[in-house]
């Protein structure tokens, strides 16, 4: 690339072909718009990002083009509902064993945790049921670990297909977050708690400041068991509206899209025709309502769904990989199959362009890692279904050469307590935990920040939640406070600062 | 209602339409976890009643909340005893196909403990808690008072229809086997004759069972079919008298508990004499009916033995099974036969008699929660309704007025409104009436140039100056659907409708199943209610919608319904008039409003169109023409405004 990251917008959009320089399959066929050119129609301007210029809600012009260089065009976002104990993942603790069965209070650590300046950021929502841990008994490590790969980082054995796929990743033991139930879900989304209401969330940014790489596909899309009574689910764009919430996508390679075509005879000329007198219809009202913003997300959606109909079924159904390809994401057996057929679509969904893709992992109300007992048989069940889905991910999208320009987040709300809970668990914990990051602009085998000894608190390069984001906007190319919608005021932590050290 | 939703069966206990309302304690019936079960009781009734979360106390205590630990369990204790039960409605006997699922107290004696944690392994049994709300709201202990239930309600058998259908029940088996025993005795009849026929062709006129042994190919097979008519006549004279014995101890049983549960007063010895002879006419019965089985089983046996056509192996089973039942059988008849006189205690009744005392605690819980002290019943249910007619609630967290929630925005709204709703005798009716007839609700939801301004300071619509346009429900999208092509069916009541008839069916949504794993499946597009809890919904905007709306059989059938409703009100005939008519009878009735120059102008030539598409592939003009409004239908269907209520 030859332009300076100053460049003007429309030069850099025609070199770069930022929206086409990948496969795209826009089919505007006959089959659908009756040979009439997509622009050609006055509606579809109005589907054009510069026509929603001028809405009071959003005075700002947002082409949908980045504000400089991008180092990556997609994000797969994988988040384990529950949280995940970091000791027994990405951030070993062997230590723990020597201080097994005592306090933190009867470890030399005493001072350095209690007095600890980082205590005060947290707001304890389950005050006295997370163990006092002050009086909480330290539980060793509950599985072994190694260094692995040419990085050296140390990951549990839990972790074995992941763990060969190290040097491709940089994982983060530096995180904090406020809130310690888990509302914390939504706020690693969105920046904010639940208890602060709901805000758009890092997929519908993303959505609202880029333009489309594929029109037949939805830009920002949801896979795995919703978020549980939050904020729509985890999907919510708040006050960006409706058309920039996600699209839930249930990937069941046997019924991949519900009412993909007439279930009572239509031909395609009447549907043609059809299709064209409501576009034009809702159009009339949309000139009528222009700042009707659930009209103009209904009309997204429908021009959406009639192309979705055409792509997606095709893209979900998994028998089209080859064998290997479907061995590589465990589909093979039953314990990976369902998250690695989430994982397999969601490949096949980026690589025909979609922006942001959120895969949700762990059933139940609070997720099946919130391992407040059984932590053993619960974490180490938890990992086998996305360990080796995860891994295949990882090294698909390298063989395909779209692991440099996609970004991979694997993250969880937040971590275990290093204390025990009842006999075989652990508590939430938000002092300190660990989440990972690869591809697109992401330096590889690197680990970034430090808890203490105990892995208590974050110590060393200390990061909270947006810190995520804002590395994702800078290598996507967006700067966010350029976003920003006038009369909806954004804090300072909700920009976050990009992780600058694991920006390659 | 209140009262009766968690009191039902200790305020009015033997009248079902008060008792009903008890299911929503019921739907929380959960049947391999009795604790998951009341968990939801308490979390239900404290949020949606009270507008607060209960819930959140049942593992420890929270720093900022002043309900305890203790405090949720001494809810709990509330509803301890209770328990969900079948009650016959209607002449239906057999309850799982329609029953009304009630709650009674079945157990008033069931102690609460505080489970350490929350850990259901680990009750805290040192400490029994008494029931009781939490401290911080109050106290109801002076409140609790047990009910006394009359015989109707703790003896559901004695009840005056349930008796009628019980014994119109046993009338119809004896009719029943009678019917089937002068068939039997026909068959038997006949294959004598036909036997004597053979007989007679072989031997002359003889005594047939003489010469029976003589008898040649054909003479074998009307032997074995004489044989078998009798067997099965001989089960059925068991059958009559067994069916009829029955009958009997259904009336002598029913007697006696007449006697002593409803004309009660000092019937020590002629009770006792009662129900003596109920013991023995009951055990007369059974008798009976173990010889009944017997005889199926020693029957059974013997076609086994008899049947040749099966191999060793498998015949070999088959006649251990039927052993088996003979020997078990037997052993029955023979542990019957072997039976003193029962004690009293074991005398026999019509059915399950539950306890007669009802604890009172939920009726002293309702009465507290609908005593028009308590402050927030009234605030919860007002912004419940609100809610449904704004689209948008007056406190956002619904299940929550906790101390941790925002003050809202029009408080003073909500306890005006609360006010209103409690002195006009807490009238929903009176509500609506109030709130659809303000000038908040009679807003515009489409803006104009006029309102600018508005936009500018509260583009979010928090001071309600415009209407919130809103998508319908899940159930109203079908609901309206059908309700446009003239087919609702607005009966009320009755057992749920299996989803399968969803798509076809005519009745109301609302009473079609709706669980965890039977839904149907057009309504999961538009975020129907949550199987557990529904304090408020989405209301999402995705392509799966469209695609529903599009594609789905329901719309498209319906469309074509409508279609043909329309066509039929305005006079037939392909000219520009009709069109128009048909076009703005199509407007009134989807949209509820005329079409506009433009909107008109292009639905006219869709219409064309339309026609031009499907000429030559129907039939006649007059298909052509229909199918081209058809395909109208559809389209307006597909309007945002029809799915949109303004």
């Amino acid at each position: 690339m030859t332009l300076s990251p100053s460049g003007n917008r429309a030069v850099y959009n025609q070199q770069t072909g930022e929206s086409t320089d990948r496969p795209v399959e826009i089919d505007r066929g006959t089959f659908l718009f009756g040979g009439m050119s997509l622009r050609s129609l006055a509606l579809m301007a109005m589907l054009q990002r510069e026509g929603f210029t001028g809405e009071p809600a959003s005075t700002t012009a947002n082409p949908g083009l980045p504000h400089f260089i991008p180092r990556a065009k997609r994000v797969i976002w994988l988040m384990m509902r529950g949280g995940v104990s970091h000791i027994e993942s990405f951030d070993p603790k062997p230590v723990l064993s020597k201080y097994a069965g005592k306090t933190i209070s009867e470890t030399p650590f005493k001072k350095q945790v209690f007095h600890s300046p980082f205590k005060e950021n947290v707001r304890e929502q389950l005050a006295n049921n997370v163990i006092k841990t002050d009086q909480a008994k330290i539980w060793p490590m509950q599985v072994g670990y190694r260094k692995c790969g040419e990085s050296g980082t140390e990951v549990s054995d839990w972790w074995p297909h992941v763990r060969r796929k190290i040097d491709d990743i940089a994982v983060i033991r530096s995180m904090w977050t406020t809130d310690n139930n888990h509302g914390a879900q939504m706020q690693f989304l969105s920046g904010r708690h639940l208890l602060d209401g709901c805000f758009p969330t890092i997929g519908a940014w993303v959505q609202y400041g880029l333009s489309s790489l594929n029109e037949n596909l939805p830009q920002f899309i949801s896979i795995g068991p919703p978020l549980h009574r939050q904020c729509f689910e985890g999907l919510g764009s708040g006050y960006l509206g409706p058309e920039f919430s996600g699209v839930p996508l249930n990937v069941d390679p046997s019924d991949p899209l519900p009412y993909a075509s007439p279930e009572l005879d239509v031909s395609p000329e009447e549907r043609v025709i059809g299709t064209r007198l409501l576009r034009k219809l809702n159009g009339l009202l949309h000139e009528q309502q222009p700042d009707d913003a659930a009209l103009r997300a209904r009309i997204q959606s429908y021009e959406l769904a009639f192309r979705m109909q055409k792509t997606v079924p095709d893209l979900l159904r998994l028998d089209q990989e080859t064998r290997v390809t479907q061995r590589l994401y465990g589909l093979d057996r039953e314990i990976t199959r369902p998250f690695g057929q989430q994982l397999l679509a969601t490949r096949r969904l980026i690589e025909r362009g979609v922006r942001f893709i959120q895969v949700f992992h762990g059933e139940g109300a609070s997720g099946s890692w919130d391992a407040h007992s059984k932590l053993v048989e619960q974490h180490s069940a938890s990992c086998e279904q996305v360990d080796q889905p995860i891994a295949a991910l990882l090294q698909d999208l390298g063989q395909r050469g779209l692991l440099s320009d996609t970004i991979v987040v694997w993250c969880t709300e937040f971590g275990r307590t290093p204390g025990v809970q009842g006999a075989d668990g652990r508590d939430h914990h938000n002092f300190g935990f660990s989440v990972w990051m690869a591809g697109g602009g992401i330096k590889s085998g690197v680990v970034h920040g430090a808890t203490d000894e105990l892995g208590f608190h974050a110590v060393q390069n200390r990061h909270y939640v947006t810190d995520v984001h804002a590395t994702i906007y800078q290598l996507l190319g967006l700067n966010p406070r350029l976003l920003e919608i006038p009369g909806r005021k954004r804090l300072e932590v909700d920009y976050g600062q990009p992780i600058s050290d694991i920006i390659a | 209602m209140v009262m009766e939703m968690l009191a039902g069966d200790e305020l009015d206990p033997v009248n079902l339409k008060t008792v009903r309302a008890t299911g929503f304690l019921a739907r929380n019936w959960y049947l391999y976890n009795r604790n998951f079960w009341l968990d939801d009781v308490i979390e239900h009734t404290s949020k949606g009643f009270l507008g607060i979360t209960l819930n959140c106390a049942r593992c420890h205590e929270h720093k900022y909340d002043p309900i305890s630990h203790e405090d949720y369990y001494r809810f709990r204790a509330l509803f301890e005893p209770h328990n969900v039960r079948l009650e016959q409605i209607g002449k239906q006997t057999d309850l799982e196909k329609d029953g009304l699922p009630r709650v009674y107290d079945a157990n008033p004696r069931a102690p609460t403990y505080r489970f350490i944690r929350g850990e259901e392994t680990r009750p805290d049994k040192d400490f029994m808690l008494m029931p009781g709300i939490p401290a911080v709201l109050g106290t109801i202990d002076s409140m609790i008072r047990p009910v006394s239930l009359p015989v109707e309600a703790y003896f559901p058998a004695l009840r005056a229809e349930v008796r009628q259908s019980a014994i119109a029940e046993a009338d119809n088996a004896v009719d029943v086997v009678n019917r089937e025993l002068a068939k039997k005795q026909n068959d038997v009849a006949a294959a004598l004759r036909q036997l004597e026929e053979q007989s007679s062709q072989t031997h002359g006129k003889s005594n047939v069972r003489d010469r029976s042994e003589n008898l040649g190919e054909s003479g074998t097979e009307a032997k074995f079919a004489f044989a078998q008519a009798s067997r099965e006549l001989a089960v059925v004279q068991k059958k009559v008298t067994v069916v009829q014995a029955e009958r009997r101890a259904l009336q002598v049983v029913l007697q006696s508990d007449l006697k002593r549960f409803l004309d009660g007063s000092d019937c020590e010895a002629e009770c006792k004499k009662l129900a003596q002879h109920a013991a023995v006419t009951k055990h007369n019965a059974e008798k009976l009916r173990a010889e009944l089985d017997l005889m199926l089983a020693e029957n059974a046996l013997a076609a086994v033995q008899r049947a040749l056509n099966v191999d060793s192996q498998a015949r070999q089973q088959m006649v251990a099974a039927a052993q088996e039942k003979i020997s078990a059988e037997a052993e029955k008849l023979k542990s019957l036969n072997s039976q003193p006189d029962l004690p009293p205690a074991r005398f026999p009744h019509a059915g399950v008699i539950y306890s007669s005392v009802s604890t009172g605690r939920r009726l002293a819980l309702a009465r507290w929660i609908t005593d028009k002290k308590n402050p927030l019943t009234a605030r919860v249910a007002v912004n419940h309704i609100w809610t449904r007619h704004f689209g948008r609630p007056l406190v956002d967290s619904m299940f929550d007025f906790g101390l941790r929630t925002k003050q809202p925005i029009h408080h003073e709204l909500l306890d005006w409104l609360s006010l209103e709703f409690m002195e006009r005798s807490w009238s929903m009716k009176q509500l609506h009436r109030l709130i659809v007839t303000s000038s908040a609700y009679c807003m515009q939801s489409t803006s104009s140039d006029t309102v600018a301004d508005n936009f500018r300071v509260d583009s979010d619509n928090l001071l309600f100056w415009r209407f919130n346009a809103r998508r319908m429900e899940a159930e109203l999208v079908r609901d309206t659907l059908i309700h446009l092509t003239g087919r609702l069916d607005s009966t009320i009541g009755g057992p749920d409708l299996p989803i399968t008839d969803g798509e076809d069916g005519n009745r109301r949504t609302i009473y079609y199943r709706y669980s965890r794993d039977h839904q149907i499946k057009f309504l999961t597009m538009f975020d129907p209610a949550d199987v557990e809890e529904c304090y408020r919904r989405q209301h999402s905007i995705v392509p799966q919608q469209a695609l529903a709306m599009s594609n789905s059989k329901m719309v498209l059938m319906r469309g074509r319904q409508l279609a043909d409703l329309i066509a039929a009100d305005v006079s037939s005939g392909n000219s520009t008039e009709t069109d128009e008519a048909f076009i703005a009878s199509l407007f009134e009735r989807v949209l509820g409003r005329s079409p506009m120059t433009l909107e008109q102008a292009a639905c006219v030539s869709a219409l064309q169109e339309f026609t031009a598409a499907s000429a030559g592939k129907a039939v006649s003009s007059h298909a052509v023409h229909q199918r081209a409004r058809e395909n109208l239908v559809h389209v307006l269907l597909n309007h945002n405004d029809f799915i949109t209520v303004r």
